[in-house]
This record gives structure tokens, C-alpha cells and sequence, in this order.
């Protein structure tokens, strides 16, 4: 990621242990949200994907904008930016869900999937940095 | 889309038992340190084009058109490679939280042109990798 005091020379062992952590926690809240979203759902738009992102982003912003403005430090970035919210948020499935969305001819969910998806996530991540930029 | 190549079922939902997420949870801590020390060794600088997490997430994409076609036929004692791989690696290794908010940066910066040529090279860019992906995947699946 663009590095605000992400610890940008070699990681020590315990810090890439503690980021490898949470990104497996990051990794489970997506694998649970996502399951509970599509479960309540019949239509074909992964709306779990969407909401998994735009608010993996929300939090990233906020921590960006803690480091940026607030003096949050390299290590707790790592951990929170890097690992917690790089973890919950995806990209390989959201351009996988774009392509089949596309192939079973779901067009206007494609659009709204690929296009809404990354306004939501820009927005989230905006609003994230705005806030903490205002505080 | 291409007419050759036929509909996967949707990697979701999965059934959540308590071996998956912990498949999920290995996975997704060995992908996001790997994205991790990437980035440690390569930091994409604030104010230019973000190449590191550009080749992060379509690395993220082509790995995933290689992979879902396969883990599609998984017999059920290798059942668990999917959460661990697809879901937990995959989805660790690849990030949209970054994408948004190098995004947000750029724009801020007023660097215009770089970041929407980034949004569009990772958008555009991993839906051409996805499909590359798996034409290779059942390619090399037919010849065997």
C-alpha cells in the first residue's frame, strides 16, 4: 500500500506473525459475513462482497488517516491496515464475481457489482480519512 | 462472454464448519504476510502509480481463474483446499481496502490521471486475468 508510516524496512518476526494473524481473522469476519449475507439473499448480486469491502475500506481510511494526522504508529498500521483489513477485504473474489455475473448474463449486475463495488469502497475509504482529518 | 467456456458454480456459501474456518484463518494469515512482506520490500510511494499492489491483485486474479475451475471437481476428503486456498490465501493475498483508499490518495493529491489509470488497470485488468485464467485452467485440464 502507498506507506503512511507503514514499518517500511525489514519486519521483525513477531510483527509479521502478529499481521499474519490478523489477517486470518480479517479472513474469517469475510468468510462469515459473506456466508450470511448470501444465506438471507436469492438475488444474483454478491451483496456480501460489496459490504465486506466498502466497510474493510471505511476502516482502512479511518487508520490511514490516524497515521496521517493522529501519529497511530508503523507497527499497529501493519497490523490493523495491512493485516486485519487487508485480510477481510478481497479483490480476487470480487473480479471472479464480476466475470460470472457477466457470463450468466447478469449485465446490470455486473455494473452495478463491478462499478457500484468501487465507488462504495472510494467513498468509504474518503469518508474514513475525512473523519479522522476533521477530528 | 466466450461461448467455449461453460458456467462455474459460485465459489459462495460455503458451509461454515469449524475445520473451514480454521482453513479460512491459515490461509488468509499465509496470503496476507505475504502481501505483507511484498509491500515491506517493495512500499508503492505515495504521489506514483501503486505497481506493488497492482501486481498483488492481479496475480490475486489470475490465481483465482486458475484455481476455481479446479476446486470445483474437489473430491470431499480435499474438500478444505478451497477455503484454505481460494478463500484464505487468495482472498488474503489480494486487497480492495488498499486499492481504495491509494485511490482516495492519489485523488487527493490531485495526481488525476494515475489513479483513475490505476482503478481502471486493476478493474479491467483482473476481469481479462480471471478470464485468462481459467481458459488456461481447462485447457490444461482437457489435455490431461
Amino acid at each position: 500500500m502507498t506507506t503512511f508510516g507503514v514499518a517500511s524496512h525489514s519486519p521483525t518476526l513477531g510483527l509479521a506473525l502478529l499481521v499474519a494473524v490478523a489477517g486470518g481473522l480479517g479472513a474469517m469476519a469475510r468468510a462469515l459475513l459473506i456466508h450470511e449475507v448470501g444465506r438471507r439473499r436469492s438475488d444474483p448480486l454478491p451483496l456480501g462482497t460489496m459490504v465486506v469491502n466498502a466497510s474493510g475500506s471505511f476502516v482502512l481510511g479511518l487508520l490511514t488517516g490516524c497515521s496521517m494526522y493522529h501519529g497511530l504508529g508503523p507497527h499497529e498500521l501493519s497490523i490493523a491496515g495491512v493485516g486485519l483489513c487487508g485480510g477481510y477485504t478481497t479483490w480476487s473474489t470480487a473480479s471472479w464475481e464480476s466475470v460470472h455475473l457477466l457470463r450468466d448474463q447478469h449485465r446490470s449486475e455486473a455494473l452495478v457489482y463491478t462499478f457500484g463495488g468501487l465507488l462504495t469502497s472510494l467513498a468509504g475509504a474518503a469518508l474514513g480519512i475525512g473523519l479522522t482529518a476533521a477530528l | 462472454m466466450s461461448r467455449q467456456l461453460q458456467p462455474e458454480p459460485p465459489p459462495l456459501p460455503l458451509r461454515l464448519s469449524p475445520a473451514t474456518l480454521a482453513a479460512v484463518f491459515l490461509g488468509g494469515g499465509l496470503g496476507t504476510v505475504s502481501r505483507f512482506l511484498l509491500d515491506t520490500a517493495h512500499p508503492d510511494p505515495g504521489g506514483h502509480f501503486p505497481t506493488t499492489t497492482l501486481i498483488i491483485n492481479l496475480s490475486g486474479s489470475l490465481a483465482i481463474g486458475l484455481l476455481a475451475p479446479l476446486m470445483a471437481r474437489l473430491t470431499s476428503r480435499l474438500a478444505l483446499l478451497r477455503p484454505f486456498l481460494v478463500v484464505g490465501v487468495l482472498g488474503g493475498w489480494t486487497t480492495y481496502s488498499t486499492l481504495a483508499v491509494d485511490g482516495d490518495l492519489l485523488f487527493k493529491g490531485s495526481h488525476i490521471g494515475i489513479g483513475v489509470g490505476y482503478l481502471a488497470a486493476t478493474v479491467f485488468g483482473g476481469i481479462a486475468l480471471v478470464l485468462l485464467g481459467e481458459t488456461l485452467s481447462r485447457r490444461t485440464d482437457r489435455s490431461t
